[in-house]
């Protein structure tokens, strides 16, 4: 039974995170929060677990962070970073998906995209970074991550 | 009798609007000036003597101005034919070697650039595995660096700064602890000069604007960039003589904060209206693309008559830091100290005070009165204001 309950407690589905709610960063997958006005520099950190792979095996565990920076001469350029961090003894393959705008000829258009990362055990990595996005309009990501 | 008086009025006022009242000597424009009176007591006239005489088409043979041309042809300038920061402090540390060695812009007299050309300060990709960027509508991963950043920013040496850096083996970090080893006090010459730019891209419908640039991607196509900023900074003073110009239009550029402060240039308005938003008449300027570049203002001293911080902001290259810009103080804090053998240098951005809330865009310089403590005891040692020196790299062995 006290297996069950952890399994059911590890069972958090996927990491859909919002950089503007870092509440959003320990809930469930069904939590897709929607892009506020502003989006600040935030940290979005949290414990996460992903479904048990096909073969039964415990679910990959790993921690997510998502931050808008700056880089470039005189830090110039608006950054979107998001990082893994595995929390597992296993070599873990993740999938991030991104959700965010970006303003072409003055009209704000919706820009999507996904990476696969491998991340090794006890490791962090930099999934992705995007350029050329809006910050104000914010970004919605999330991560699924199994061992392989 | 009335309509003599008013045909007067109008030609006194044309003349006012077509000419401005010059102390310095404009004969010979292309000619640098070099005077520290004049850069002291008549600096908004010199800053735009200086402008004029850097932006100069520079002569097809060497990194110098070619008076049998005009300001009105679109070509190499004089200050984009000096070696570039990149030149100088070369990633392996090594010497430069004699001024003129490195292949100036002349050599490509179109002033067509490639992309990955050292002129160019570099983007921190290597900070950034896996960069992506917006293309078409679609995250596209980002080969180039440069090629996906929206302004380019150089930085150029004279030829008296060159060699003084040269002389002395100041372009590697070596170099630069000797100093620091010696006690030896870094004093450029006083015909220094250097020159930071800053471009964007640009439509060729805005071609006829701005002074261009025709870059190469990696793929061989061409992008024409326009330049938006340039500081001018002279040794003219011990403390040197900084003046900063902008693109009348960047303050309607996407991304750009606007000119928080208004502009001071007493010698294309006059002392009445110092922003004016006008280029001077009579310097040459008119008919070029010249006359689309705003003196933003200059900085001779630390702190003004009853002490307050002296401010000067470009909008382009001091973005998300005009409220607290000062050049003067902050090259106040190029200087080097060591720990061990490595070099360390002082922050360029005053982090005291920060609110971790803030914009991550709003960044605070220092202003005012150098502080002594900044340079704890003699353990760090002042290069002269120059931060690019900061870019010297060990020597490899």
């Amino acid at each position: 039974m006290r297996y069950l309950l952890m399994l059911a407690g590890l069972c958090v589905v996927s990491a859909t995170c919002t950089a503007d709610e870092p509440a959003a960063a320990t809930s469930a997958a069904s939590a897709t929060a929607a892009p506020t006005a502003a989006a600040p520099i935030t940290d979005v950190s949290a414990t996460k677990a992903d479904q048990p792979s096909a073969d039964g095996k415990p679910p990959a565990r790993f921690t997510t962070e998502a931050k808008w920076d700056t880089a470039g001469y005189n830090n110039d350029e608006i950054v979107y970073t998001i990082l893994v961090k595995s929390q597992d003894s296993r070599i873990i393959r993740c999938t991030t998906s991104l959700q965010g705008s970006y303003y072409e000829n003055g009209a704000k258009q919706s820009v999507s995209d996904r990476q696969l990362s491998t991340v090794f055990p006890d490791q962090q990595v930099q999934v992705g970074n995007w350029m050329g996005m809006d910050q104000q309009s914010g970004a919605t990501y999330a991560v699924h991550c199994h061992p392989l | 009798m009335r309509r003599l008086r008013l045909t007067l009025v109008v030609a006194v006022m044309v003349w006012s609007f077509s000419t401005v009242v010059q102390a310095l000597d404009w004969s010979h424009p292309w000619q640098e000036p070099q005077s520290a009176t004049d850069a002291a007591q008549q600096s908004d006239e010199y800053a735009w003597r200086v402008f004029v005489a850097v932006n100069w088409p520079a002569s097809q043979y060497a990194p110098r101005a070619d008076p049998q041309r005009t300001l009105d042809s679109q070509s190499t300038t004089v200050w984009e034919a000096w070696s570039s920061a990149n030149d100088i402090f070369r990633p392996d540390g090594t010497d430069p070697g004699p001024w003129g060695r490195a292949p100036h812009p002349q050599t490509q007299h179109a002033a067509v650039v490639p992309i990955g050309s050292p002129r160019f300060e570099a983007f921190s990709a290597r900070d950034l595995p896996n960069l992506q960027r917006v293309q078409n509508g679609k995250m596209v991963p980002v080969k180039d660096p440069l090629t996906s950043a929206t302004r380019l920013t150089e930085i150029h040496m004279n030829r008296a700064g060159y060699e003084y850096i040269r002389e002395r083996g100041l372009y590697n970090t070596e170099g630069q602890l000797r100093v620091l080893d010696t006690g030896v006090t870094v004093t450029f010459p006083a015909a220094t000069k250097e020159v930071k730019a800053k471009w964007r891209v640009i439509t060729e419908a805005e071609r006829g604007r701005y002074h261009t640039l025709t870059v190469t991607l990696a793929d061989g196509t061409k992008r024409l960039y326009g330049l938006t900023a340039l500081h001018l900074v002279t040794k003219d003073l011990p403390t040197w003589f900084w003046a900063t110009f902008e693109h009348v239009d960047n303050p309607t550029l996407p991304g750009n904060d606007g000119w928080l402060a208004p502009s001071r240039d007493s010698f294309a308005c006059g002392s009445a209206d110092r922003a004016c938003n006008r280029s001077p008449r009579g310097v040459g300027l008119e008919g070029t693309v010249w006359e689309n570049y705003r003196l933003r203002g200059t900085l001779t001293t630390f702190v003004d008559s009853v002490g307050r911080p002296n401010l000067l902001a470009n909008s382009e290259l001091e973005a998300g830091m005009q409220p607290t810009a000062s050049c003067i103080t902050c090259h106040s804090r190029a200087a080097i100290g060591a720990d061990g053998r490595q070099p360390i240098r002082l922050p360029i951005f005053d982090t005291s005070t920060a609110d971790p809330q803030q914009d991550p865009h709003s960044k605070r310089g220092f202003i005012g009165v150098p502080r002594q403590e900044w340079f704890e005891n003699g353990r760090i040692q002042p290069l002269d204001f120059v931060w690019s020196m900061a870019k010297a790299r060990p020597q490899s062995p």
